[in-house]
């Protein structure tokens, strides 16, 4: 009996603070800012959604996570100005070559689209160990009539070694090429690994 | 200068204008024919109230502030669907439901269990625990004790701990209060009693720790 009306007194004791907890002033400011605010015209839709004040709080984890997101996009564009003079050949998905009857055909052929930025050039073709280094084999076509050529060749699984070559006349390396390879002769031909 | 309000039969002094329906109707008619004056003595009549509410369930001052004046500015917006049908009170448990919404937004939001408090108002010499603080170090121990109890309350469930600022804090009667948050009786009756239970506990655990 005693236990229970100690507890009665404690929860007794605990609302008359709880109740205390009311006495508190709101902000003189409060009133004013209310009246000045549906004094304003109304602003509806995007607009009106656009010009609500919010308040705005960032955690540190999420301003990390959002410099990180920043420095991502910064690293990126960064990226894709140093490489715009040049383009990298991209692997797409191989395809089984038809045997022509005339050459060896290769049982696996890997379909490799190229493609170089070369402003001011009028040709651009690609010449490697697949073609016998003929720098008029394979001639790019203008994509976008800016500058950029490109073409697709089918090419069997191995390594490749190639170069660029300009108006029939200039050999050029891959910029964007990730390995290189000296070819004794002084000159340096870009990797291609299928 | 004269005020609408002031021309109003049985109006008074804006501090403690509006306390019975038809004067709250005549505001709200007002307010919708244009007026939009005649809403101050509603913000006036109401903001304190409101504005613990929306402290005791967000547990910052600036939180509770941003809450509490959009919230009228919603209300304002939404005037024309407010129907009170006569009924004492309905404006304020209608305005009530529009500010815990608000701060249950922000809760989610936020996804807070704790806050700090160290912003918020303590309250006078009303808040006491059953007796009258004698001496500094006494009210200063009063204070900590009111402070403790501020942040268990805060930490109690949001659907525990707004009945209990209804109930225990604003000592509303459970008609009222089944108006605001649109619960039966028996629910409400059932989180109160464990609401007292987890904030007592809560309570204990922080006066244990301090």
């Amino acid at each position: 009996m005693s236990r229970d009306a100690d507890l009665d007194q404690a929860d007794r004791d605990l609302r008359a603070a709880l109740r205390g907890l009311r006495e508190v002033t709101p902000p003189p400011s409060l009133a004013p800012m209310v009246m000045r605010r549906i004094a304003e015209p109304a602003a509806t839709g995007l607009w009106g959604w656009l010009r609500r004040r919010r308040r705005l709080s960032v955690s540190p984890l999420g301003l990390l996570v959002g410099a990180a997101c920043a420095a991502a996009v910064v690293f990126t564009v960064r990226a894709r100005v140093e490489r715009r003079e040049s383009m990298i050949a991209r692997q797409v998905a191989p395809v089984t070559a038809r045997s022509s009857g005339a050459a060896s055909a290769p049982k696996e052929a890997v379909v490799v689209r190229f493609v170089l930025r070369a402003e001011g050039a009028t040709s651009v073709a690609v010449a490697g160990d697949f073609n016998d280094w003929d720098g008029a084999a394979n001639v790019l076509a203008p994509s976008d009539g800016q500058g950029t050529f490109a073409g697709i060749l089918r090419l069997p699984r191995g390594t490749h070694e190639y170069l660029f070559v300009i108006d029939g006349k200039e050999w050029r390396l891959d910029p964007a090429a990730s390995e290189t390879r000296p070819d004794g002769f002084g000159r340096v031909n870009a990797v291609l690994r299928l | 200068m004269s005020t609408r309000a002031e021309g109003f039969p049985g109006a008074a002094p804006a501090a403690h204008a509006v306390t019975e329906p038809e004067s709250e109707a005549a505001l709200i008619a007002r307010c919708l024919a244009g007026d939009g004056e005649s809403f101050r003595p509603l913000v006036k009549a109401h903001e304190r109230q409101a504005f613990v509410v929306a402290l005791r369930m967000l547990g910052r001052r600036a939180d509770a502030e941003d809450v509490v004046q959009q919230a009228f500015v919603d209300a304002y917006a939404a005037l024309d669907q407010f129907d009170g049908g006569g009924r004492e009170r309905a404006f304020a448990a209608w305005f009530l439901r529009i500010v815990i919404n608000r701060c249950k937004d922000v809760l989610k939001s936020k996804k807070r269990t704790e806050t700090s408090l160290d912003a918020v108002e303590v309250a006078g010499e009303a808040a006491v625990f059953s007796h009258v603080p004698r001496g500094p170090e006494k009210a200063h121990a009063e204070s900590e004790r009111r402070h403790l109890l501020a942040r268990a309350l805060v930490a109690v469930p949001a659907k525990y701990r707004e009945v209990l600022i209804l109930k225990d804090v604003e000592d509303l009667p459970y008609e009222e209060i089944r108006s605001v948050l649109r619960l039966p009786i028996t629910t409400l009756k059932i989180r109160v009693v464990r609401a007292r239970a987890m904030l007592r506990e809560r309570f204990e655990r922080l006066e244990r720790s301090a």
